[in-house]
């Protein structure tokens, strides 16, 4: 069962520095990526490459200057480079997960809760939404006295660790990871790789930063490097 | 969310200007039911006159601010007879100011100033007003014991939460704010943006929210418009608009957060 | 007729009585509007019954008989001083007793005795304006008549009862006219607020320095306004009057002496004297009601 969920085309990016004399930073250059539903594609490269700022474009969270990023919500292609915000946003709700380094913390809300949010908005009974957030937690060895605490003063393995969860919390068709264990321990990179795993056995498509070399070639069914370029190409 | 559906209001050709200085500037912009849409922009921008325009407080000079009214869809509130007007504000809106106490009754407890919407439209039984003030007091994290205090005796940070309650007695579906955190300390802002956050969720309101804040934008809304002049330089996606600002004005904004820790 | 020299009849110039009756009968046309008029200077100063004297003098007839009273007395400083000066300037027939006049002008008190058609009976009113109490803005209680927005006056309401378990309002009780417009009914007690619903009277309400005139024609609605679980209710007393027997007329107290001694007499002098001339007596005397 091969699946496109994602097709990306001649894509551009670069940012223009106004306040610093204009200065225009190429970023991606002609980057065409193809994704199928049940694989895990790893984007591999030196830093300042473009890693991140793909995956921020194909989650809408950046603009493109040129290129399309489609992806397939309900049997329908919507090009998130010409997708209007309410249309990325819908995107986000219930077909594209991403997560980021670093957990945006928000005062006073706490760890449990900041991984029910996703699930309650997806219409999960709340019953089952707090047993899936529980054994995450669990899973990525979370002590559940730090369960009712906003994790604000949490340590960055363990923000980054909530961060997971809340990610993995709900299954949506298309998964952006970046970097999602490099504050991580041996004990939850394994807990991590697992639930790539079990996501990619769902149906999917993850595409997936990993600066460990360990992680990546146990995870990944596919390697593309984006050389100094920006340009993107099978390894 | 569904594609398909109406916007909750839709505002097109926006002008307004005092004298010969311009305020607002062919302002366009859609809100969608449930959504929380920011406009930043710095003292001057026009956003606040913008807000006045679409809350109907200030006429436009030119220009269209329609609004789904239960039973008649849309319709442009400037063209509506002062009374139907009047009837949205009090019933299907909410007014959040800056500043709590002109949006509160002093002379009347803190029950009274919540159950004033029901009452203006036609509430008539005091127990049943009276336990509906209450719920809104617990619902906005204040004593429901305190009922009867004036609002002069409750902090800052209470007063803007029992403004709030103020509003959302009718259950409206939109709320405008103008600034609702800026009188506010630091420790109380925190509080009360999250409590806008889950009242937003849960009761699928949507907002216009005027800030000259990033984080409450970033906090709070969905959607951003920012304003300079009088005039929309930019406007998207919040997190697209914090983290891939296109705009120089915009780009000199987000560079100049303090950030700290 | 007799009028003092150099007067028109009934004081004002005939100009003036006409833009009085004009907005009179715009009053009358419209139940509880509020309509201003050019309030004229009188020989006494404002708060002393002005807008009364002024409504009196423009509807004040040669064959018409007046009696004045203050909080339901006849021989008051302020009811002797009116009475007084429109015999003057009118030459009219004065009388204390409710059912002989034509004109009745009140401060703070409608008669005990029920009103016939024909009568006329008007208010001194210190401020007309109900609604100023919580919106001080009187552009925006303009707005709020013209809408028909009268929910703030329950905030008052609701505010009274937080406060004091009860409505706590005793006199200057909202009304609204023929289910229409919020109507100050000037100082009266609540208690009479029941006599103001349907009263084959014309009631005239005059606001001299605030420049206002409104009106109740005869046989018209004045509901006051209330909670459904807390009704409207007059003010009731354990005593009766120490001079008539009376208990069902408003009762004002009156100290005796400086020890605590009081007791409690109809404020309507002309009721209670009705009462004693046709043979009532209290049923305990004054001085078991003060033990």
């Amino acid at each position: 069962m091969t699946e496109n969920i994602i097709k990306i085309n001649g894509l551009y990016k670069s940012f223009t520095l106004h306040n610093q004399g204009g200065v225009r930073l190429p970023i991606l250059h002609d980057v065409s990526l193809n994704a199928e539903r049940g694989e895990c594609v790893a984007i591999n490269g030196p830093s300042g490459t473009g890693k991140s700022t793909l995956l921020r474009c194909i989650y809408g969270n950046y603009r493109t200057a040129r290129g399309s990023i489609r992806v397939k919500r309900d049997q329908q292609w919507i090009d998130v480079a010409a997708a209007t915000p309410r249309q990325i946003l819908q995107l986000r709700a219930d077909t594209i997960g991403y997560v980021s380094q670093f957990l945006r913390v928000i005062p006073r809300v706490p760890a449990f809760d900041i991984i029910l949010a996703p699930m309650l908005a997806a219409g999960i009974a709340v019953a089952a939404a707090r047993a899936r957030a529980a054994e995450l937690l669990e899973r990525l060895h979370i002590p559940s006295r730090l369960w009712t605490l906003p994790p604000a003063t949490f340590s960055g393995g363990e923000q980054q660790r909530i961060n997971i969860a809340h990610g993995f919390s709900v299954t949506r068709p298309v998964l952006l990871l970046d970097e999602p264990t490099s504050a991580l321990d041996s004990e939850n990179r394994m807990a991590v790789m697992q639930l790539i795993r079990e996501a990619r056995e769902r149906g999917v498509a993850v595409l997936g930063i990993f600066h460990d070399a360990e992680v990546r070639d146990a995870v990944a069914t596919r390697i593309l490097g984006i050389d100094l370029q920006g340009q993107l190409r099978e390894q | 969310m569904n594609a398909g559906e109406q916007p909750l209001l839709r505002v097109a050709g926006l002008n307004r200007s005092y004298g010969s200085r311009v305020a607002c500037a062919d302002i366009a912009f859609e809100l969608y039911p449930g959504e929380i849409l920011a406009v930043v922009g710095e003292s001057g921008s026009g956003k606040t006159t913008l807000l006045n325009c679409i809350a109907g407080r200030l006429r436009p000079d030119r220009g269209s601010v329609e609004y789904d009214i239960r039973d008649s869809g849309l319709r442009d509130i400037w063209q509506l007879a002062e009374a139907e007007r009047r009837m949205l504000a009090r019933t299907d809106w909410g007014y959040v100011q800056q500043n709590p106490r002109d949006g509160l009754r002093a002379a009347v407890s803190a029950g009274a100033n919540i159950g004033e919407r029901l009452m203006l439209v036609g509430a008539r039984h005091y127990g049943a007003i009276r336990e509906q003030s209450a719920g809104w007091m617990a619902r906005v994290e204040l004593d429901a014991e305190r009922i009867d205090e004036l609002p002069t005796a409750f902090s800052g940070g209470m007063q803007q939460r029992l403004n709030i309650a103020r509003n959302l007695v009718t259950h409206p579906r939109l709320v405008f704010m103008d600034e609702p955190t800026a009188s506010l300390d630091v420790s109380v802002q925190a509080r009360l943006l999250d409590l806008l956050r889950n009242l937003s969720a849960e009761l699928q309101v949507a907002a216009v929210i005027v800030t000259h804040d990033l984080a409450v934008a970033r906090l709070l809304a969905q959607r951003m418009l920012v304003m300079r002049g009088g005039v929309v330089v930019e406007d998207g996606l919040t997190d697209q608009v914090l983290d891939d600002p296109q705009h120089p004005y915009t780009q000199l904004l987000v560079t100049s957060v303090l950030r700290a820790a | 007729m007799t009028t003092a020299a150099g007067y028109n009849f009934g004081y004002l110039d005939e100009q003036t009585k006409r833009m009085i009756r004009r907005a009179l009968l715009k009053a009358v046309a419209i139940p509880g509007y509020q309509v201003p008029f050019g309030s004229r200077e009188m020989p006494l100063p404002y708060g002393w019954g002005t807008g009364g004297i002024q409504v009196t003098a423009a509807v004040i007839g040669a064959e018409d008989v007046l009696k004045v009273i203050d909080q339901g007395s006849d021989d008051t400083t302020n009811a002797v001083n009116i009475r007084r000066f429109f015999a003057r300037v009118t030459g009219v027939r004065t009388t204390e007793r409710t059912t002989e006049a034509t004109l009745i002008q009140t401060r703070h008190r409608i008669p005990e005795t029920p009103l016939k058609d024909g009568q006329i009976l008007i208010y001194q009113v210190p401020i007309p304006e109900m609604l100023r109490w919580l919106e001080p803005r009187e552009a925006e209680t303009r707005t709020m008549h013209a809408l028909a927005e009268y929910g703030l006056m329950h905030v008052r309401l609701y505010e009274d009862i937080a406060q004091h378990g009860h409505i706590a309002a005793t006199y200057d009780y909202p009304v609204v006219v023929n289910e229409r417009y919020l109507m100050r009914p000037s100082p009266i007690p609540k208690f009479d607020n029941p006599k103001m619903h349907r009263s084959p009277a014309l009631q005239l309400f005059g606001a001299g320095r605030e420049k206002r005139i409104y009106a109740v024609p005869p046989y018209t609605a004045v509901r006051s306004l209330d909670f459904e679980d807390h009704p409207f209710e007059v003010q009731r007393w354990d005593a009766c009057c120490a001079l008539c027997g009376s208990r069902d007329s408003f009762l004002d107290e009156v100290i005796t002496d400086d020890r605590g001694g009081r007791m409690f007499t109809c404020s309507d002098s002309d009721y209670c004297r009705n009462r004693r001339e046709a043979g009532h007596a209290p049923a305990v005397t004054a001085s078991e009601v003060s033990a």
